[in-house]
């Protein structure tokens, strides 16, 4: 039997129906049509579908969407300024960080919750933040160094 | 399937049955929902029920079964109280599942066994009796070492709880029969397979698991170790538990997980410690005391020296504890 759910993403109230044994990456992809936030192995191993849930990074592909009604969730459409990209996502693209992309969206949104909880990680705190997010392209170093280019200029926004 | 977010611990009880499930952070049960290996009509949200505190009090830490595993490991008392389980969640999985994942779900984590989740396998005496064990009949899969019997060789999914039970915690739980609460060893919340390999545990699974209490002493060193195929997946893990008095192991609780089908008391490998000057708990005898009680199939055999390397470093790395304290 589907229920209402209303669901906050990106700052915006989205009101649906959904089975209760749905997931929130199936409803964000397929109700909300947010195809951002990638599919990957369904098993929580790979972090391909990490979202922010009230700040903190969720695998949408573990979390049953109607768990996440009334809390804030973001999703990589959540992270660009209007025309303008996240520093993430610009560093990203700066450092070659990205290669073939599926991996990236939930990276983003891992490295933006750990430079909210921690504008100046060490590179052993952003390896850890990130051990959850596999990539099968960049070898890892890339992304490091995206993180760190990313936290310098989100530093300098502060100052 | 219908969803109900529970207000209190009487709401939740009032909608538990035969045929609804619990909901913590959800992440276990949304897998096996998804493979159609649970189908339950009800599903019984318990995020509004206030469980997720840690409080400290005469000796005992109180857990809530909602509160995170990140936010477990995070906790000041834990970490100065516990830190055996902060040695443990920062262990176990990866930093997102951490956020999600309440302690009452890990605990309460059905097995990881790859053929009783595969429900393309019919033959699962897990999912139905009598239907066979895809494991025991040949697969490559080694299964458990410990508690296992002729219908059944999953292991056990928590590794929180081999560190619970070697701090002696118990559970609190509620029962929709009855009105006030009750309290369990940890370890006897788990059972062998048997004939019956159905349910994991003792409890009925309409009992709703409230809160873990352990008690706090400060004489004890604790030892973790862990052998993983992945950060999901243990292959053999132990915790050891120690209390030591003028370099003399006065108590002593040895726990092997992983490849166990329930935690697992290595009951004769205690006796060889307690009573002995703290030195002496790093020999042969004592590790291989721990293994007494292993049922190797052919395909579980290597886990046996797995079994042996996680013992012998658990017991070094309390050892170390012990010296670095009186540092």
């Amino acid at each position: 039997m589907k229920q209402p759910i209303s669901l906050i993403v990106n700052g915006e109230r989205y009101d649906t129906l959904c089975q209760p044994n749905l997931t929130l990456l199936e409803v964000l992809r397929e109700n909300l049509q947010l195809t951002g936030t990638k599919h990957g192995c369904e098993l929580g191993e790979c972090g391909a579908c990490a979202v922010l849930l009230d700040g903190e990074p969720v695998l949408s592909c573990l979390v049953l969407a109607m768990e996440c009604a009334g809390q804030q969730i973001t999703t990589v459409e959540g992270l660009a300024r209007g025309a303008e990209l996240h520093p993430l996502q610009a560093a990203f693209a700066d450092h070659g960080a990205a290669q073939c992309g599926y991996c990236t969206p939930g990276i983003l949104l891992t490295a933006k919750a750990l430079l909210e909880r921690n504008p100046c990680p060490s590179r052993s705190e952003v390896r850890e933040a990130l051990s959850g997010n596999l990539c099968r392209c960049t070898g890892y170093l890339q992304i490091l160094d995206a993180v760190d280019a990313a936290a310098q200029v989100l530093r300098e926004e502060q100052r | 399937m219908q969803w109900v977010r529970a207000q209190s611990i009487a709401e939740a009880l009032s909608h538990a049955g035969p045929t609804s499930r619990y909901v913590g952070g959800g992440l276990s049960l949304s897998l096996l929902l998804q493979r159609g290996i649970e189908q339950p009509e009800t599903l019984i949200d318990l995020s509004a029920l206030p469980l997720r505190q840690i409080e400290g009090r005469q000796g005992l830490l109180r857990i809530g079964s909602q509160v995170r595993l990140a936010e477990l490991s995070a906790h000041p008392m834990v970490q100065s109280l516990a830190p055996l389980l902060t040695d443990i969640v920062r262990q176990l999985a990866t930093p997102a599942l951490r956020n999600q994942a309440t302690v009452g779900g890990e605990l309460l984590e059905r097995t990881r066994c790859p053929l009783f989740r595969d429900p393309s396998n019919p033959r699962c005496n897990k999912r139905t009796v009598g239907s066979g064990c895809a494991v025991i009949d040949g697969s490559e899969h080694p299964g458990a070492l410990f508690g296992t019997s002729a219908s059944c060789v999953a292991a056990s999914a928590s590794e929180l709880a081999i560190g619970l039970c070697a701090m002696s915690a118990e559970v609190t739980l509620y029962s929709p029969e009855g009105t006030t609460e009750r309290s369990l060893p940890l370890l006897a919340l788990y059972r062998s397979p048997g004939s019956d390999p159905s349910t994991e545990l003792t409890i009925e699974r309409t009992e709703l698991l409230t809160s873990v209490t352990v008690p706090v002493a400060t004489q004890q060193v604790f030892g973790y170790a862990r052998l993983a195929e992945s950060p999901l997946v243990p292959l053999a893990s132990c915790a050891v538990m120690l209390s030591v008095r003028d370099q003399v192991v006065v108590d002593a609780k040895v726990i092997l997980g992983g490849l166990t089908a329930k935690p697992w008391r290595a009951e004769r490998c205690e006796p060889l410690i307690i009573g002995q000057p703290l030195a002496s708990v790093l020999s042969d005898r004592v590790v291989n005391a721990a293994l007494d009680g292993a049922q190797p199939r052919p395909a579980s055999r290597p886990l046996r020296s797995l079994a042996q390397q996680v013992v012998r470093e658990a017991l070094r790395r309390a050892v170390e504890k012990h010296a670095a304290h009186r540092r």
